[in-house]
C-alpha cells in the first residue's frame, strides 16, 4: 500500500490481531493496548467488535432513526481520541458504553430533542387506538400502527428523566443487561433494578392518567 | 421522586424487577410469592410494571449498522488527524513567533520590574523568577477529559500528540 514501513508492521500486527481473534485469542485488552501505541488497525478491529452493541445504546436513548449512526460514529471518533487515557480497570466496552450515553445525553441536551410535547393531548384516536393494544394483549398489528403506539409511547416517556429512560429502554427494547447499564451510568445492580422498577410505574402512571383519564379509576 | 410511601414493600421492588426479567433465584421466589399473596400494594406494582414491559416492547431492537460503518468511522478519525496535521503546520512558525515574543515580553517586564523594585527599595530582592511563570502560564495548554464536541476532539488529539513527542 504505501513505501512506509512503519505502516507495513502496523498492518502485519493487525492481519495477526485479525486471525487471533478469529481463532478467540486477542481479546479486546490486546487490541485496546495496540490501539494505544498508534496501531489503527487494531481500534478498526475494535469498532467492528463493538458497533453493533454501541448502536443499540444510541438508537435506544436517541429514538430519532437519521442520527443515529452519525452519533454512533461520533463515538468512536472520541473513544480514538481519549484511548489514551483508559487505563483497562473496566471492560472496553464499559467505558465506550459511558462515552456513548454521555454522547446522547449531550446531544439531547443541545439539539433539545423534545420532538413530541408532553404538554400536548393525545388526540381521542391515539387513546382509542393505545386503549385498544393494551386491552387486547395481542400484537400490534401491522407496521404503520406499531410507529403510531410507538409515538404515544415515546411520549409517556417523555417526563422520566433521561437516565430512567435510558434505563428502561435499554433493558426493556435493546436487550441490555443490569449489570451493563450499571456500568454505563455509575450505579450498582441493585440500584438499577429498583429505579428500573419505579420507572416502570411511572411510565405505568402516565399511561393512567393521559390514556386511562376519563375513565374511572378503580 | 418516590412520591408514594410503600410501606416497607421497597425492598421488594428489586425482586420484583428480577421476576419480570424472568432472573428470580428460586430461594427468593417463594418469599416473593407470599409476600405477593399478602400485599396488594405490590400486586398492584407489579400490574404496572407488566403494563410498561408491553409499551416499552413496542420499541423494535436496533437495527444492524449499515456496512460501510467502520469504514466511516476510519474516514473520520483519519480526516481529525489529518485536519491537525495540517493545523500544526500552518500554526508552526508562529508558535515559534509567539514564543520569541512572550519570552521577549518576560524579559523586558523581569528588567523594568527589577529595575524599580532597586530603584524603590535596594534591599529587597527583586521576585523575578514570579513573573516569569506567570507570563509562561499563559500558554499551558489545558487538559480535555472529556471532549464534547469536534474542535474539542481535535484539540484532544493535539494534546494527546504533544504528549506522545
Ligand atoms: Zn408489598
Amino acid at each position: 500500500m504505501d513505501n512506509v514501513p512503519k505502516d507495513v508492521a502496523a498492518s502485519a500486527t493487525a492481519v495477526a490481531l485479525t486471525s487471533r481473534s478469529r481463532a478467540g485469542k486477542a481479546d479486546d485488552r490486546d487490541l485496546v493496548r495496540q490501539a494505544q501505541k498508534g496501531v489503527s488497525a487494531a481500534f478498526e478491529e475494535l469498532v467492528r467488535r463493538h458497533q453493533q452493541r454501541v448502536i443499540a445504546v444510541v438508537s435506544g436513548i436517541l429514538r430519532r432513526r437519521e442520527d443515529i449512526e452519525d452519533v454512533a460514529q461520533q463515538v468512536f471518533l472520541k473513544a480514538y481520541v481519549s484511548i489514551q487515557r483508559f487505563d483497562l480497570r473496566s471492560a472496553f466496552s464499559t467505558w465506550l458504553y459511558k462515552i456513548t450515553v454521555n454522547e446522547c445525553w449531550d446531544y439531547l441536551r443541545k439539539k433539545k430533542v423534545r420532538p413530541l410535547s408532553y404538554e400536548a393531548d393525545l388526540s381521542e384516536e391515539q387513546v382509542r387506538h393505545v386503549e385498544q393494544f393494551v386491552s387486547s394483549g395481542a400484537d400490534a398489528g401491522n407496521p404503520g400502527e406499531r410507529a403510531e403506539l410507538r409515538e404515544i409511547v415515546d411520549r409517556l416517556l417523555s417526563d422520566l428523566t433521561d437516565e430512567d429512560r435510558t434505563m428502561l429502554v435499554l433493558k426493556e427494547a435493546q436487550g441490555f443487561a443490569v449489570e451493563e447499564i450499571g456500568g454505563m451510568l455509575g450505579l450498582n445492580v441493585n440500584t438499577v433494578k429498583v429505579r428500573l422498577f419505579r420507572a416502570r410505574r411511572r411510565l405505568a402512571k402516565n399511561y393512567r392518567r393521559r390514556v386511562g383519564h376519563g375513565r374511572k379509576e378503580k | 421522586m418516590s412520591e408514594q410511601n410503600m410501606n416497607g414493600c421497597e425492598k421488594f421492588e428489586s425482586l420484583l424487577e428480577d421476576y419480570l426479567s424472568g432472573d428470580l433465584p428460586r430461594q427468593d421466589a417463594e418469599r416473593l410469592a407470599s409476600h405477593l399473596n399478602a400485599c396488594g400494594d405490590c400486586r398492584q406494582a407489579l400490574e404496572e410494571a407488566r403494563l410498561s414491559s408491553r409499551l416499552v416492547g413496542l420499541f423494535d431492537r436496533a437495527e444492524e449498522p449499515g456496512p460501510s460503518f467502520t469504514r466511516l468511522v476510519m474516514a473520520r478519525v483519519s480526516a481529525a488527524e489529518l485536519w491537525l496535521q495540517q493545523q500544526k503546520n500552518f500554526w508552526r512558525p508562529l508558535e515559534a513567533l509567539a514564543w520569541r515574543l512572550a519570552f521577549s515580553a518576560a524579559l523586558v517586564l523581569v528588567f523594568l520590574f527589577a529595575y524599580e523594585i532597586k530603584a524603590s527599595n535596594p534591599e529587597v530582592v527583586p521576585q523575578a523568577s514570579g513573573v516569569l511563570v506567570q507570563r509562561a502560564d499563559t500558554f499551558v495548554t489545558p487538559a480535555y477529559n472529556s471532549p464534547t464536541n469536534t474542535d474539542e476532539v481535535l484539540m484532544a488529539i493535539a494534546e494527546r500528540d504533544h504528549e506522545r513527542q
